[in-house]
């Protein structure tokens, strides 16, 4: 600037850290800015200079490294390097190659590895949970390796919506259980219709995950990461215990007009508690183990984990245990040609318990009577397994959720490769071209074993009947034994390779027209191949040992005859039963080109184009081919001359415009195949002998084609405030058209015939958008105090635009017996709750003749609302019928604060979700099955309640589906809080280490919400049943203590 | 070396970059048939047809909506909302969204693509039994657009082909005569091809078809060719009354002389389940049907016990008279039980009313534990003793008799009461009192009612609405909203009436 000062002379010395580990950088070069004056620092990282100015800036320079410019104020410096790679700032990868941040003009979303060690998540789509504007992330249920749902901006398919997930170039497929967490450096997520790049397979985004590798020229660099944590459900139901059971039951049965059952109502305590019994404490452990590190020619990256998570639920019956092994190697084989492979290798051995829906442990749990005991008291021997019975009158399905679990054996095993082998050849400096070859490959190995069960007179579930008080094997009393436990077992085969080839070509017309240009093709092959089969367990059945329980010991059919008076076959009383196998066997491909062209006038005008041509086997060869293009354009405001902000430091604005598909649907949905003759449902006995014929399975549809998507976005970047506060706004809108969906058809074209289904059509038009804003500021106000937050919103605004069916809407989701809930509907979100909605409940008889007419309607039962306004309230219709609800949330925000003092690190993340509904699903409505406590607040008599129905089992519409079973779910969960401590430098000299930091942390600590029901966020893989609550496995709330070392 | 790499990696790139491998897309589904590659040869045939046969087993809906509909029972079940498309049906303010009317049509009309997809390729090979099996399906077409003229009306009438999903919204309702006028011709032609006797029992025979015909010529009142068909089928003596009724709907009695066409249900091959009744190989309606007992279950044995649908009413069994045989193995009283088994206790649930229906309870068959849904015991959808109850009727009203009515009723009467001395005048009243005492239980009441205009006695029963079910709302939007709904049950704004 314009004065100067008077000049003097200091002599400086200082030392030069890697600022992430603390590490002292050997050989960085540092210069007077403005001069070839310099120094290096040694091994220790020590430097020194002789006579600087002060005020003279040292520019200090490593590869690898940021370099970093610091003016020369005090004799001593200590100087802190940031990895060129870690600051995520700077790199975006884009798909088949990266690009500058600054260059960027599409819609990105990225998440460093400290975000996600900060979260201590247990798989991938846990690090995305409120990390990433646009992103959200829902759960199916808290059991051990289950998986979540990832939705980017908003629900754009009726069918699959989850992304498409790029590790290191390869595409993974759906199963993210398979990489450990801590393996990955930084995931970029592509938002926009930039992810075309990748077309028929990229409408629901683009996740690009890329691992932890080594540097050249870096010493090897060992890390181990370990923690154990201890999970617990993170809540309970609310539900009646045995003398609020008691009362309310008998208060039923007088409503109903029987006799009361309970007559000692100062006798029963509180009774069992169900949830109690099943949920328990249980442990996670995991370590990783990795080296990293380079020579001039050579980079390596090796990692080996072990993680095991028990359920909180029957945790030898329900757990997960992965073990996995990376490796990734660059060779520099010539001057040239540089050689990448990966190579990762899963092992999961996994066993689970029916967790959600109908047959669930829960599910019974819920409605299981307080007043019946856990165990009966017997040794275990007899049929019970001293397990009590769970009377019939709470329902023939309701059984003894211990007992299910005692019965509950099975094993997957799953060996999985995922590899990749890379040739880079520099045909010239600024010309690559890149040959590509990557697969998976993974086999799973399941085998189950039903022992013979017997829960209670009259259950459904019951195997086998009793006779005199015990199994009755031999049914048709003929000496012979016809009743056998069963295996099942299955062994399922996946490979999938693609093989790419793409060129890639810079260049620069008057050193400020800068040009990238890449071009290539892409072949893709996913198979399958599976066996399964059921047998007969001829061995001694044994409820508690299934050792030997494999196909080698069964037989597929039960023959046991049994002969008349006349020697003739008497074929009411002779068994047979028999067990088919079965083959899956499949094969989808693609064939695909692509190109791009980036182009930027000095860094301020930015404009991308691609073109990707598809062709899927999943569509008919006339369908089969499709263009996806995609355009985006920014303009870096601040690097024009006109803009001159002292607090602006950077300033972009970006717009794209871009076409995706979506082949998500089974293989070949163009072709109607028939069912098969063995096991098919076409079937039918002639006599006493059933005969198995053959029918069209689901039906073809010759004109399919994949939906496509087409999205806009519109947003800008800014960063303010010597690039401490850093705003990213978006705003997007993404219109997804010819929707596939198997949508409900006219039954004159039979699809409803046994084993026969409706064919997928495109039928539809679904429309998202909103706002993606996240804001993130980051200080240091001292050396020893640090400060980071970051908050992220999005909003989602969903709508069937039409829906093609002639209908004009369909039907989803699960309600009582066989009601449904949901609806995908024309004008509406897709999975909105639909029903009888109420208006508060009927004081009395009054109030009852004065409102429309309401089939069998008593005080205390609920007012419905006469929705079509004809003097009636029609049940079991759709006239007054209505929307009660949007499962989806109009926002949800993720936030967090970091904060570093000294050698302490703090990080804690809260999610919020607003305006989610979710209905109550798991509600049996009998005079004996339990009930949720909000009962306790029920009509009892005028003036009462307004809003919980009497206690009746009578009733004609209170079990009806209405808002009284759609709760607002709306939550704020604090999903993680971390305390760190690193040793301080000093002792880690001493001990020779470079970093050693221990950590506490809880995650899912707590979450605010008004929702009765376990999870807030409860979700299904189908969004047709989204936020229908089926009872299914609590989030856990987990405690950790875990330690990082790198030496 | 760098040069050969150049070379090979020169050559990578150009082979797979710009080699239009379109073939590599030409794949297809390895070792499985597609559906329009089928039927070449017999076996093909009677595997479709085997596909056909199969939706005879959703005739449990058909059963029990015929009885609660009717003014022989109510619909029971666990709680009054228990299958509310059921309690509505049985309280006829049943609405164009009752889900088991859906059921009804689609099931029906799933039989009907299926034998459709036969008719389409019918061409397609030769071989001996073509025509007997060309015949078969027709029937069972036939059979399948009875069901639907019964509880529909007009339906849309396809015949030569499957239909698509785009071709589904362009077809219009056909009038009920023709219809009637097509599976007419179908059973005609059928008939000619059909053998009288099948060695698999539950085969359609000549005499099935004819039974059918005569059935549907008496639905449309045409008693003079009803009366024409039925005397075939008791001038072919291939089938007699049992004489002791109560062993007519043993499970160990199925198929037996009495039975004319039955639809076959088998035991415990496979299991079934709730949320797939459809696709039960045994007997639904028996289950639906049976009392629901509690404790022990050697208590009730041989019975086993069910959710306790299609409770008959005391009315009904008012109507037994002294000495007739027909109302234990119709009526299962659950007092007179429980006296003589003090032991057994049971539920009552929902609209008890002390009385189960006896033809189709179940048994502990096999000692089989989910018996409720996979019962084996055979529907018998046409007996002799219904053949003759119709001929009685048909030549009663006939303008020329093919047999005397009151031979015809006298047989059927002296079999229910071992004697002849309780036989009545063959009057049209006595006739249809007759057939409602006979067939009690067998899902015929309802479509009985109506066909006769004697639905005063159903409660709730709206004439000019109810003798039709209304055409589910959906199916009329799916198949494009040009169809009117049934007289009295439209909404929107498209009707009939």
């Amino acid at each position: 600037m314009g004065f100067s000062v008077y000049s003097q002379t200091i002599n400086v010395k200082g030392v030069v850290k890697d600022a992430k580990t603390g590490d002292p950088l050997p050989g960085v070069s540092i210069l007077i800015k403005g001069t070839t004056i310099g120094t290096q620092t040694d091994f220790d990282g020590l430097f020194s200079l002789q006579k600087v100015e002060s005020n003279a800036i040292l520019v200090f320079n490593y590869l690898g490294f940021s370099s970093k410019e610091f003016a020369v104020t005090k004799e001593s410096m200590d100087i802190s390097l940031k990895e060129a790679a870690e600051s995520l700032d700077e790199i975006v990868v884009v798909g088949y190659g990266s690009q500058r941040k600054e260059l960027v003009s599409g819609a990105f979303s990225s998440i460093s590895s400290e975000k996600i060690t900060e979260s201590n998540p247990t798989r991938i789509e846990e690090a995305l949970v409120g990390g990433a504007a646009g992103v959200q992330v829902t759960a199916n249920s808290g059991s051990p390796g289950a998986s979540l749902n990832i939705r980017i901006r908003g629900i754009t398919s009726n069918g699959d919506n989850s992304p498409l997930v790029i590790v290191d170039g390869v595409n993974i497929g759906s199963d993210l259980s398979i990489i450990d967490p801590n393996d990955i450096e930084k995931m970029d997520i592509i938002k926009d219709a930039s992810s075309a790049i990748y077309g028929v397979q990229a409408a629901n985004g683009v996740i690009l995950i890329t691992t932890k590798s080594g540097k050249k020229n870096r010493a090897t660099k060992f890390a181990y990461n370990s923690y154990i944590s201890f999970q617990e459900a993170s809540n309970q139901l609310d539900l009646m215990n045995a003398t609020e059971y008691a009362f309310y039951v008998n208060e039923t049965e007088v409503a109903d007009g029987n006799q009361i059952p309970f007559t000692n109502l100062g006798s029963y305590g509180v009774g069992t508690d169900w949830q109690d019994a099943l949920f328990t404490t249980s442990p996670i452990i995991s370590h990783t183990l990795s080296a990293n590190g380079g020579s001039d020619k050579v980079t390596y990256g090796f990692s080996a984990s072990y993680f095991n998570q028990e359920g909180i639920i029957a945790p030898q019956k329900s757990n997960f245990n992965r073990f996995t092994i990376k490796n990734t190697l660059g060779i520099d084989l010539t001057e040239k040609l540089k050689l990448n492979t990966f190579l990762l290798y899963t092992n999961i051995k996994s066993k689970g318990i029916n967790e959600s829906g109908r047959g669930s442990t829960l599910y019974y749990a819920l409605n299981a009577s307080p007043l019946t005991s856990i165990y009966d008291g017997s040794d275990g021997t007899g049929p019970s397994g001293g397990f009590s019975y769970i009377a019939d009158n709470q329902g023939s399905e309701i059984v003894n959720p211990l007992a299910l679990i005692d019965n509950t054996n099975n094993q997957t095993r799953t060996n999985r490769f995922t590899g990749k082998v890379e040739l880079q050849y520099d045909v010239l400096e600024n010309l690559k071209a890149t040959s590509r070859f990557n697969f998976n490959y993974a086999d799973v190995v399941n085998r189950q074993y039903f022992p013979i069960s017997y829960y209670g007179p009259g259950k459904v579930v019951n195997s086998v009947n009793l006779e005199n008080g015990v199994f009755d094997l031999d049914r048709n009393d003929n000496g012979t034994t016809d009743v056998f436990s069963t295996v099942y077992e299955n062994n399922q085969n996946y490979f999938d390779y693609t093989f790419e080839n793409f060129i890639d070509y810079n260049f620069s017309i008057d050193d400020n027209h800068n040009f990238n240009v890449l071009a290539g093709s892409s072949i893709r092959s996913e198979q399958f191949y599976g066996a399964y089969a059921t047998g007969f367990l001829t061995v001694s059945p044994d409820r508690d040992n299934w050792s030997n329980a494999y196909l080698f010991n069964t037989q597929s059919f039960i023959y046991d005859e049994v002969l008349d008076a006349n020697d003739n076959i008497d074929s009411e009383n002779t068994i047979r039963q028999n067990n088919n196998a079965a083959t899956g066997i499949n094969e989808d491909r693609w064939y695909s080109f692509f190109g791009r062209l980036q182009y930027d006038y000095d860094s301020k005008y930015l404009f991308s184009a691609m073109l990707r041509r598809d062709a899927s086997t999943r569509f008919g060869p006339a369908n089969r081919i499709g263009y996806f293009p995609s355009v985006s354009a920014g303009w870096v405001i601040n690097k024009e001359d006109f803009f001159k902000s002292e607090t602006i430091n950077n300033l972009k604005l970006r717009g794209s415009w871009g076409v995706t598909g979506n082949d998500k649907i089974g293989s070949y949905r163009y072709l109607g195949f028939l069912q098969g003759t063995n096991d098919s449902e076409a079937s039918y006995s002639f006599g006493n002998n059933l005969y198995y014929g053959n029918a069209i399975g689901a039906l073809p549809n010759p004109d399919l084609q994949w939906e496509t998507n087409q999205q806009i976005n519109v947003g800008f970047d800014l960063r303010l405030f010597s690039n401490k506060l850093d705003i990213t706004f978006d705003y997007y809108k993404k219109t997804t058209e010819n929707l596939l969906l198997v949508a409900d058809v006219s039954g004159i074209v039979g699809a409803s015939a046994p084993g026969s289904s409706a064919p997928v059509v495109n039928a539809g038009t679904i429309e998202n958008k909103g706002l993606d804003v996240s804001v993130n500021f980051n200080h240091d106000f001292t050396e020893d105090f640090k400060v980071g937050i970051g908050v992220n919103v999005t909003t989602v605004k969903n709508k069937a635009v039409e829906v093609n069916n002639a209908a004009g809407f369909f039907s989803g989701g699960l309600f009582d017996l066989a009601q449904t809930t949901s609806r995908f509907q024309t004008g509406l979100p897709i999975g909105v709750f639909y029903g009888l909605q109420t208006d508060g409940i009927f004081q009395n008889q009054a109030e009852i003749d004065a409102h429309a007419f309401q089939p069998g309607a008593k005080p205390g039962d609920i007012r419905f609302v006469d929705v079509d306004e004809d003097g009636e309230i029609e049940f079991g219709s759709t006239d007054d019928q209505t929307v009660i609800g949007n499962p989806i949330p109009d926002m949800t925000i993720g936030a967090n604060l970091n904060l570093n003092y000294k050698n302490f690190d703090f990080a804690t993340s809260v999610y919020a979700s607003i305006g989610n509904y979710v209905s109550r699903s798991y509600e049996r409505f009998l005079t004996y099955s339990n009930k949720p406590a909000l009962y306790l607040d029920r009509w009892v008599g005028e003036g009462t309640s307004n809003t919980v129905p009497r206690a009746t089992t009578t009733s004609t519409g209170n079990t009806l589906f209405s808002d009284f079973y759609v709760e607002d779910a709306s939550y704020l969960r604090i999903q993680n809080i971390q305390l760190g401590y690193s040793l301080p430098n000093e002792v880690l000299e001493k001990l020779q280490i470079d970093k050693f930091r221990l950590y506490i942390a809880v995650n899912n600590l707590y979450t605010f919400t008004t929702y009765s029901g376990y999870n807030p966020d409860v979700s299904n893989a189908s969004p047709l049943g989204a936020g229908v609550d089926l009872g299914q496995y609590p989030q856990t709330r987990t405690f950790t203590t875990g330690v990082n070392i790198s030496f | 070396m760098q040069n050969k790499l150049t070379k090979i990696i020169a050559l990578l790139v150009l082979a797979f970059s710009f080699n239009a491998c379109d073939d590599y897309l030409d794949i297809t589904k390895e070792g499985e048939q597609s559906s329009e590659n089928f039927f070449n040869g017999q076996q093909d045939f009677e595997d479709a047809l085997l596909g056909v046969y199969d939706l005879l087993g959703t005739n449990y809906l058909s059963h029990i909506i015929g009885e609660i509909a009717s003014d022989n029972a109510l619909c029971g079940g666990e709680r009054p909302d228990d299958v509310i498309d059921w309690q509505q049906i049985d309280d006829m303010i049943h609405t164009p969204d009752n889900q088991a009317l859906r059921n009804i049509w689609q099931w029906m009309y799933g039989g009907i693509s299926r034998a459709n997809y036969i008719v389409e390729f019918k061409d397609k090979v030769d071989f001996p039994r073509k025509q007997e099996l060309l015949a078969e399906n027709l029937f069972l077409r036939s059979y399948y657009y009875f069901e639907l003229v019964k509880f529909f009306g007009d339906v849309p009438l396809i015949v030569d082909k499957r239909i698509s999903v785009s071709e589904s919204q362009t077809v219009d309702r056909t009038p009920k005569a023709e219809v009637y006028a097509q599976i007419e011709a179908d059973l005609t032609s059928a008939i000619v091809n059909l053998p009288w006797d099948q060695t698999q029992p539950g085969r359609v025979t000549k005499g099935a078809a004819l039974a059918l015909l005569g059935k549907i010529y008496l639905y449309q009142q045409k008693y003079d060719e009803a009366a024409i068909e039925f005397q075939k089928v008791i001038n072919s003596n291939k089938y007699q009354l049992i004489t002791d009724y109560s062993t007519i709907f043993l499970n160990n009695n199925e198929n037996n002389l009495e039975s004319v066409f039955e639809i076959q249900y088998s035991i415990g091959v496979e299991g079934a389940s709730y949320d797939f009744l459809q696709g039960s190989e045994g007997n639904v309606a028996a289950g639906f049907m049976s009392p629901r007992f509690t404790g022990d279950r050697s208590n009730w044995a041989p019975y086993d016990d069910g959710n306790t649908f299609s409770v008959p009413v005391p009315e009904l069994v008012a109507l037994y008279t002294a000495g007739d045989t027909r109302l234990n193995p119709t009526i299962f009283n659950m007092a007179d039980y429980v006296a003589a088994n003090p032991a057994v206790t049971f539920d009552e649930r929902n609209e008890y009313t002390g009385y189960y229906n006896h033809k189709y309870m179940v048994y502990q068959e096999a000692n089989l534990p989910d018996t409720r849904i996979t019962h084996g015991n055979n529907y018998r959808a046409i007996r002799y003793s219904d053949v003759l109850l119709m001929a009685a009727e048909a030549n009663l009203m006939a303008n020329t008799q093919k047999n005397n009515p009151q031979d015809l009723l006298d047989q059927v009467r002296d079999r229910a009461f071992g004697d002849e001395n309780h036989r009545i005048p063959a009057t049209i009243d006595n006739i249809l009192l007759e057939r409602r005492l006979e067939l009690a239980g067998e899902g015929h009441r309802f479509f009985d009612q109506v066909r006769t205009g004697k639905t005063i006695t159903i409660p709730g029963f709206k004439t000019d609405k109810n003798e039709v079910f209304p055409i589910p709302r959906i199916e009329i939007e799916l198949a494009g909203n040009r169809w009117c709904q049934n007289k009295g049950y439209a909404t929107s704004t498209c009707s009939t009436n």
